[in-house]
């Protein structure tokens, strides 16, 4: 860990070296979100804050200014442990027999509740810093005081902790009966008091730390929406690379490697405005886009961590989205409004399974969806949310096809 | 149906904030040691200023929403069935005494100056009033139950049974009782003097506040686990003694001696850790029902590199504190008059006042009661302001 400090204060100097002898504004944001675990804050009040710091910097004549940004956060919430992959080999659930499942090893499979009612949930408090510095080039031609093309060179640190559930220490143990990971004299239950190459978070003390670094470049031709009010138009392309290779302090712990992968991305948007009214005081009456976007990405390296995984953790995949937005009115004041959107989504989904030992099974999968979202937004705190869908192909997963639903009020902050 | 209240009151505090457009300050960032060795942020303090007009020209009005919310550690001090001051005899008290407590408070307030002092952002006199509420709710620490030698906690002993009943009023530590959470609401009211030059590396002159906070049990929404009526006073006064400047902002050496004194006095039977006080470098100051503490500091201030958040700075002090009156939160009636004491060097290097890294060592001379003398130091990287 004191390499760890050493690096990040090394990277302060650098940077305030670098930054120095300018004039700056800074600028700041915060977002923060209710939810999670029980109890906490009473469902209202927020468990996880997200909130950075900007500096503008002169770097190269007659270019807009560079943009520095530390970027903190941290949230405290559960987590869930995931049934569908062994955590000894790896191997996902649906590539196997039902007979080779019965006999693999998967979390809440087996003995798992011997001692008492076991759960899957445990306590995740997490934290990130990340670093970035972004310099942009040439003028946007949909916005004049935003650039073209943009370079990004960014660091990303995070701490994550996997503790037993909190209301285990509350009275009565909050009505668990069994904790997940240690027996009541404090010794590792099975299957934690060995390494778990397919889950290498929760190895050890699970205390984790891994850090990547991150080069983005992205083409910007669109137009500036400052409340999301507005009808979006124009076109952008981002290439983003990331790596996490073991040697960046991602092997420091004594629960061994933690992160070894590289990741590349590919993205690129489309949208287009159909119609706009405004009202007399310039706020939006009702406004129309559609959007279209494409990305394509892959994970590669023999750990991939957490925050990393891939879904249905298959190293590559290609989403397609066509979107429809409408925006309604605002009122009583300029971020307050409502918007509706409809989305379809295909995501082909490829490779072989990230974090399995033998790296022996491969896989495509198709899946595709439907979803409709409403939001209510007011005065930037409050943002109801309701959303429908429709999952019409499951992929790997031996699921009909089926409607579903969530809605969510949430206390937010974003500026 | 509290949800419901709380979430309507809520919506009803932020509905006069319908203002377009509104700017914010981050006042401070904590982390905890067990957590990510004290390098990433655990709990933070922002607020949103809302754009009011000045109610009288020349002088501050500032309409606020103040949010602290995230995971602290904390220590417990008393006895939580009889209120016992466990400094007295600590060899009874041989467990750990460190849990964690995931907190938000939020305060919604009004304030309006008074006279400008035309050197500050500040005016000369500033009155306030405040709204406010707390939820809280503790558990163990984070390394608990995380081997054999980590069973033992504050709440469970290393047998897997309660230390502390939970089925009955923890007298010693109100907000510990049942689920060992607690919801206040309360009013706040105060008054600053603000005659400070202050511009990071030197400060010269005098700023004061006088800050009360009634938290009644009846105060709508409470839980009843906490009732307290507190008043909290402060006074600052700065000199710089020497001081090598770099052009008109920024400074290459300075050393400023500073003074700050608190004075709080604490009623109520109910009162929860979070409003007691009295917080110095290294021993504890009683909770009784007066609190002074007080801290003597030269700062040597060392180059602002290129820009006056980035410099280091060296800082000698001297803490003191004292615990007068009654013990507060206790069953046995005592009265107490107890002093503490401790000193030490920080060494610190800030940067864009984001970030700093540390180096402070410490001896607590005069430790509370039956406490031995200690010396302590520490080594870090934290986030902050």
């Amino acid at each position: 860990m004191r390499r760890i400090l050493g690096f990040v204060v090394f990277f302060l100097l650098c940077l305030s070296a670098l930054c120095a002898a300018e004039s700056y504004s800074l600028d700041a944001y915060i977002e923060a979100v209710s939810g999670g675990v029980s109890g906490f804050g009473l469902g209202l009040f927020p468990l996880g804050t997200t909130f950075g710091f900007e500096k503008y910097i002169d770097m190269i004549p007659e270019q807009h200014k560079a943009e520095f940004q530390i970027e903190l956060s941290f949230a405290f919430n559960n987590a869930s442990l995931s049934r569908d992959y062994d955590y000894l080999t790896g191997r996902p659930r649906w590539a196997l027999t039902y007979e080779e499942v019965e006999n693999g090893h998967y979390f809440g499979g087996g003995d798992w509740n011997d001692g008492g009612e076991r759960s899957l949930s445990y306590f995740n408090p997490r934290s990130d810093i990340d670093i970035y510095l972004d310099q942009g080039f040439w003028e946007n031609p949909l916005y004049s005081d935003g650039s073209l093309f943009n370079v990004r060179l960014g660091y990303n640190a995070r701490f994550a902790m996997a503790r037993e559930e909190v209301v285990f220490s509350l009275p009565d143990h909050g009505g668990l009966t069994s904790p997940v990971f240690v027996w009541s004299d404090g010794s590792l239950r099975e299957p934690f008091d060995s390494t778990l190459p397919a889950y290498p978070w929760l190895n050890g003390d699970r205390n984790v730390f891994t850090d990547y670094l991150y080069l983005l470049l992205s083409l910007n031709m669109d137009r500036d929406t400052p409340t999301d009010a507005e009808a979006e138009e124009g076109v952008s392309v981002e290439l983003l690379f990331e790596a996490g290779p073991s040697w960046l302090f991602n092997n420091m712990t004594e629960m061994g490697v933690q992160s070894d992968y590289y990741l590349i991305s590919l993205f690129a948007e489309e949208k287009m405005e159909i119609f706009s009214m405004e009202q007399e005081n310039g706020w939006n009456w009702m406004n129309m886009y559609i959007g279209h976007s494409n990305t394509l990405k892959y994970v590669s390296g023999s750990v991939v961590p957490e925050n990393k995984m891939p879904d249905d953790r298959l190293r590559g995949s290609l989403e397609d989205r066509i979107w429809i937005h409408f925006n309604g009115p605002q009122f009583m004041a300029g971020d307050c409004y409502t918007n509706i959107e409809f989305n379809l989504y295909n995501t082909l989904m490829f490779g072989p399974v990230a974090n399995e030992i033998d790296n022996i099974t491969r896989a495509v999968e198709l899946q595709s969806s439907f979803s409709a979202r409403f939001q209510l937004r007011l005065f930037g705190f409050l943002r109801f949310e309701y959303q429908v869908g429709y999952d019409f192909i499951r992929g790997i997963w031996p699921d009909h096809p089926s409607w579903w639903q969530n809605s969510a009020l949430q206390f937010y902050v974003s500026i | 149906m509290k949800r419901f209240i709380l979430f309507a009151l809520l919506l009803i505090l932020l509905f006069p904030l319908s203002a377009i457009g509104f700017g914010y300050h981050v006042f401070e960032i904590r982390t905890e040691p067990e957590f990510g060795q004290g390098v990433f942020p655990t709990s933070v303090k922002y607020q949103f200023n809302f754009p009011v007009p000045d109610l009288i020209q020349g002088n501050k009005t500032k309409f606020a929403f103040r949010l602290d919310n995230g995971l602290v550690y904390r220590t417990l001090r008393q006895d939580p069935l009889t209120g016992a001051i466990m400094a007295k005899d600590p060899e009874q008290y041989d467990f750990p005494k460190e849990y964690t407590v995931h907190f938000d408070e939020f305060n919604l307030f009004f304030a309006q100056g008074f006279i400008d002092t035309g050197f500050s952002d500040n005016d000369l006199l500033t009155a306030f009033v405040s709204i406010d509420g707390r939820f809280e709710m503790a558990f163990e620490r984070l390394s608990w139950m995380t081997g054999p030698d980590d069973t033992g906690g504050v709440f469970w002993k290393e047998d897997g049974t309660l230390r502390f009943p939970s089925d009955s009023f923890l007298t010693g530590t109100p907000e510990l009782s049942d689920d060992r959470s607690v919801f206040q609401t309360s009013i706040s009211i105060g008054l600053k003097v603000d005659f400070m030059h202050d511009t990071t590396t030197t400060r010269d002159g005098i700023k004061a506040g006088l800050y009360w906070r009634f938290a009644p049990r009846w105060m709508l929404l409470t839980d009843g686990s906490a009732s307290f009526v507190v008043s909290w006073n402060e006074i600052q006064a700065s000199k710089t003694l020497f001081v090598v400047p770099n052009g008109e902002e920024r400074t290459w050496f300075s050393i400023v001696l500073d003074d700050f004194f608190t004075y709080r006095a604490i009623m109520g039977d109910k009162v929860p850790s979070y409003i007691q006080g009295g917080d110095i470098w290294g021993p504890d100051v009683p909770n009784a029902a007066n609190v002074i503490t007080n801290r003597l500091s030269l700062t040597f201030y060392g180059p602002q590199v290129n820009s006056r958040d980035t410099y280091p700075s060296v800082t000698i002090f001297w803490d003191l504190g004292w615990a007068l009156g009654k013990v507060k939160n206790s069953l046995l009636e005592e009265k107490i008059f107890e002093s503490v004491g401790s000193y030490g060097i920080r060494c610190e290097f800030v940067v864009f006042s984001i970030a700093e890294f540390f180096y402070e060592i410490g001896c607590s001379y005069d430790p509370v009661f039956a406490e031995e003398m200690y010396v302590e130091q520490r080594f870090g990287f934290s986030v902050g302001i």
